[in-house]
């Protein structure tokens, strides 16, 4: 991934006043990590961009903010230089399968099946046989992993390299916490609220794996087929996770949406990413409660095509963001630990 | 309740450290106060925006800054750098008011960091710097319900017809002066017109006009504001040529805390107040990073013509200093920058403008910047200057207040 010159160029051109300024260094990791690596290599410009959680606190207290002459804005400029790895374009293609596997199913499976009540085990597979959804749901799956372990890979590389062990839980906890969204002190534009709704989708997502993850062992090794009864685990997990999901969802969406007003910024990434979480879980739900009827079959390919797409959005879309994200606070833990 | 009155009590023109301690401390002594600030939102707080930390002094271990530093050491400190001109009895004030000034700014709003800094017994830090500082202490003001009219600078004419009971002045000195001939690293509005008003309808003068402290700043800054960031340092590791190529200080010898001041100074006396850091390859891989990028030349001849400079004079003084062999050279243009002046005006002990006859005015105030030089004379002590505006600010609000309410 070479990054664009004119936004490197400019990173740099920021990152040293930010560097020379160093106020900063008590909000963030951030400027700490930049204040190490005063060469600002493109390798460096990446990671920085990656560590920025985006909360806003040093463009507030930049004496240097626009309209000043020097234009420092490091959320948006950092923010740009990380959605080049996630460029719209890919994102829209990426959404693609949310019309694409509804309109499939319309024309390919036979209205009288695809319209009709189907009632109890294996009800879903008659419309959409369980190896298109599991092959689907797994080709997208792997490539997803597979190309965005690959972008991790390089990114680690051309960010030092090296071996981050004794780092690792460090680096866990400064991901799990969200630590660098407290701002050092000063409480930043709706921190609280952006961190909540973030634990609640990541909790949300880990949720619904889990219910994807035991109704594959009931498939595999019990025998037991979906649709799973209401008071079953995966459907539990499934609605916590799902609820959970548009919780996150709607206050990240909310919290954006202030922001953006406020910075008159455009971050349409951020909201594809949301309002895909969004579809998801609000598919998932409307399955549930609407399996007994003959919409089952056309509900069932939208969230299919939904989850196709989340799972692309791994590697094509600003899902990424959270794998980098750790890797950069991976490198800045190990940093703190050599010095 | 008293019905509140057609115009605030007390006026306070300028809005950086010193205007909204003096505001905050006259609301709260029971007066309605307004502030009259010249520039618009986005740039309040006047020089405030550009600064770091503040000199506090603490008998104990304070929450924003270790060790201990005694009220008498920095008495002392503050004797010492003005050289016996300083007012004794305004440098006594200071420090002894001093001692509370970081938990009365906590208590405002204001965030001292207290990782991820220098060791600094002396100073505390705010927190994302000046700017932060100034955000806080608005957010105080917009919560005590004190009216901030932007864009209304403000001039004095005479002194019989002020428009509020008491007027505290705390709009900084004269850097921002067309007449200036330096670039200003603060604010653009601080023009100085209030204080020059007020000298020319006899008001005391403290410190010496033209006195201006200066550091070296990248020439390509900007006319105003262009804050901490360009100043220029790594003088030791190349050399520094005047406007004809010719070296004129020992780079090597001046170092320390000071080093930034001392070269400001030594560019401001040169006959063409300007020159260039010249650095050969080795010289700019040990360079700290500088805010904007190096000129960069492949040869010696090259620089010289970037640089404008004869070319036998600086390969000559290449020679010379000996440390500008290796090709690539680069270079950075030097001119001095200005951060504050050593000229104002005299008060005494409760901030009341001193006039040239000896009397006090009872109704005028001022706090800050506008009257550092009666405490400092032309010296400084780094961190000191909003210590002044806040110990100052503050007694000035307290006085205003309790003139205006009689
Ligand atoms: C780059 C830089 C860095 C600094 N760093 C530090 C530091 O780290 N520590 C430190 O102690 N000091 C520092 N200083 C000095 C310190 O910032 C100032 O001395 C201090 O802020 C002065 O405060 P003040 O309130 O007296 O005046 P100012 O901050 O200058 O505020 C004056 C205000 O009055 C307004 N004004 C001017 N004229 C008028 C008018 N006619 N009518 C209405 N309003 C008017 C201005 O717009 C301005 O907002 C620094 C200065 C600079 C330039």
């Amino acid at each position: 991934m070479r990054l664009d010159e004119t936004l490197s160029d400019e990173a740099r051109r920021m990152l040293a006043i930010c560097i020379v300024c160093d106020y900063c260094s008590g909000f963030c990791e951030m400027f700490r990590a930049a204040g190490r690596r005063p060469q600002l290599l493109d390798g460096d410009i990446t990671y920085l961009a990656h560590l920025c959680h985006d909360c806003g606190n040093c463009l507030e207290a930049c004496q240097y903010a626009p309209p000043h002459v020097f234009e420092i804005d490091p959320p948006k400029n950092l923010a740009d230089v990380r959605s080049q790895l996630w460029p719209k374009i890919w994102s829209w293609l990426t959404l693609l399968f949310v019309p694409l596997a509804p309109l499939m199913t319309f024309l390919l499976v036979p209205s009288d099946i695809l319209f009709a009540r189907h009632l109890g085990p294996g009800a879903f597979y008659v419309v959409l046989p369980w190896s298109v959804l599991s092959i689907g749901a797994g080709i997208a799956l792997m490539s997803s992993l597979a190309a965005l372990g690959f972008g991790i890979f390089r990114f680690w590389r051309s960010s030092g390299g090296g071996n981050p062990r004794g780092a690792i839980m460090t680096a866990l906890a400064d991901s799990l916490t969200l630590r660098n969204l407290e701002g050092g002190g000063i409480a930043c534009d709706h921190g609280g609220m952006r961190r909540w709704a973030h634990h609640g989708l990541v909790t949300g997502f880990g949720f619904c794996f889990g219910s994807t993850a035991v109704a594959t062992v009931y498939h595999h090794s019990i025998g037991l087929q979906a649709p799973y009864p209401m008071t079953s685990l995966p459907v539990v997990l499934g609605s916590i996770g799902g609820s959970l999901m548009m919780f996150g969802c709607g206050g990240l969406w909310w919290s954006r949406l202030r922001r953006d007003r406020r910075r008159q910024a455009q971050t349409a990434g951020g909201y594809m990413l949301l309002a895909l979480l969004m579809l998801v879980s609000v598919s998932g739900f409307a399955l549930l409660i609407w399996r007994e009827t003959m919409m089952m079959g056309m509900l069932l390919a939208i969230h299919f095509g939904a989850v196709l797409s989340l799972f692309l959005f791994i590697s094509t879309g600003k899902l990424a963001h959270g794998a980098y994200r750790a890797a950069a606070l991976l490198r800045a833990a190990m940093e703190r630990r050599h010095g | 309740m008293r019905p509140p009155p057609s115009k605030a009590e007390v006026l306070v023109v300028g809005g950086g450290m010193a205007g909204l301690c003096a505001a905050i401390s006259a609301q709260k002594a029971g007066a309605t106060v307004r502030i009259l600030e010249a520039s618009p939102r986005h740039m309040r707080g006047g020089n405030l925006r550009h600064a770091r930390n503040i000199r506090i002094p603490h008998d104990g271990i304070s929450s924003y800054s270790p060790g201990i530093y005694p009220v008498e050491e920095f008495a002392r400190e503050l004797t010492e750098v003005s050289r016996g001109d300083g007012d004794a009895a305004l440098i006594d004030m200071l420090a002894s008011r001093a001692a509370d000034l970081g938990e009365w700014l906590a208590d405002q709003g204001v965030v001292f960091q207290t990782k991820h800094i220098p060791f600094s017994r002396r100073t505390a830090f705010f927190l994302g710097g000046g700017k932060a500082a100034t955000n806080a202490l608005y957010a105080r003001i917009e919560a005590l319900g004190i009216a901030v009219s932007y864009e209304t600078p403000w001039d004095i004419d005479t002194l019989c017809e002020l428009p509020s009971a008491a007027v505290v002045l705390c709009c900084g000195g004269d850097q921002a002066d067309a007449r200036q001939r330096f670039i200003n690293r603060g604010t653009p509005f601080n023009v100085g017109a209030p204080m020059e008003g007020l000298i020319r309808a006899g008001a005391a003068v403290a410190g010496v006009s033209g006195a201006v402290h200066l550091v070296a700043v990248d020439a390509r800054s900007p006319r105003h504001d262009g804050g901490i960031v360009t100043r220029i340092d790594g003088m030791q590791f190349g050399m520094m040529v005047d406007a004809q190529g010719r070296r004129f200080a020992d780079e090597t010898a001046i170092v320390g805390s000071r080093r930034y001041s001392i070269w400001g100074q030594t560019i401001a006396a040169l006959p063409v107040p300007s020159a260039t850091l010249v650095l050969d390859a080795g010289g700019m891989a040990a360079m700290p990073r500088l805010a904007f990028e190096p000129i960069r030349a492949a040869n010696l001849g090259e620089m010289a013509a970037l640089i404008e400079v004869d070319f036998a004079a600086l390969s000559c003084s290449a020679r010379q200093s000996g440390r500008v062999r290796k090709a690539p050279f680069f270079a950075y243009p030097v001119v001095s920058g200005l951060t504050f002046s050593c000229h104002g005006l005299r008060v005494d002990t409760r901030a009341r403008v001193k006039m040239g006859d000896g009397s006090v005015s009872k109704n005028l105030f001022a706090a800050g910047a506008i009257m550092a030089p009666a405490v400092l004379h032309i010296g400084y002590l780094s961190g000191t200057a909003l210590t002044i505006s806040a110990v100052f600010g503050r007694i000035a609000g307290e006085e205003a207040a309790r003139h205006a309410l009689g």
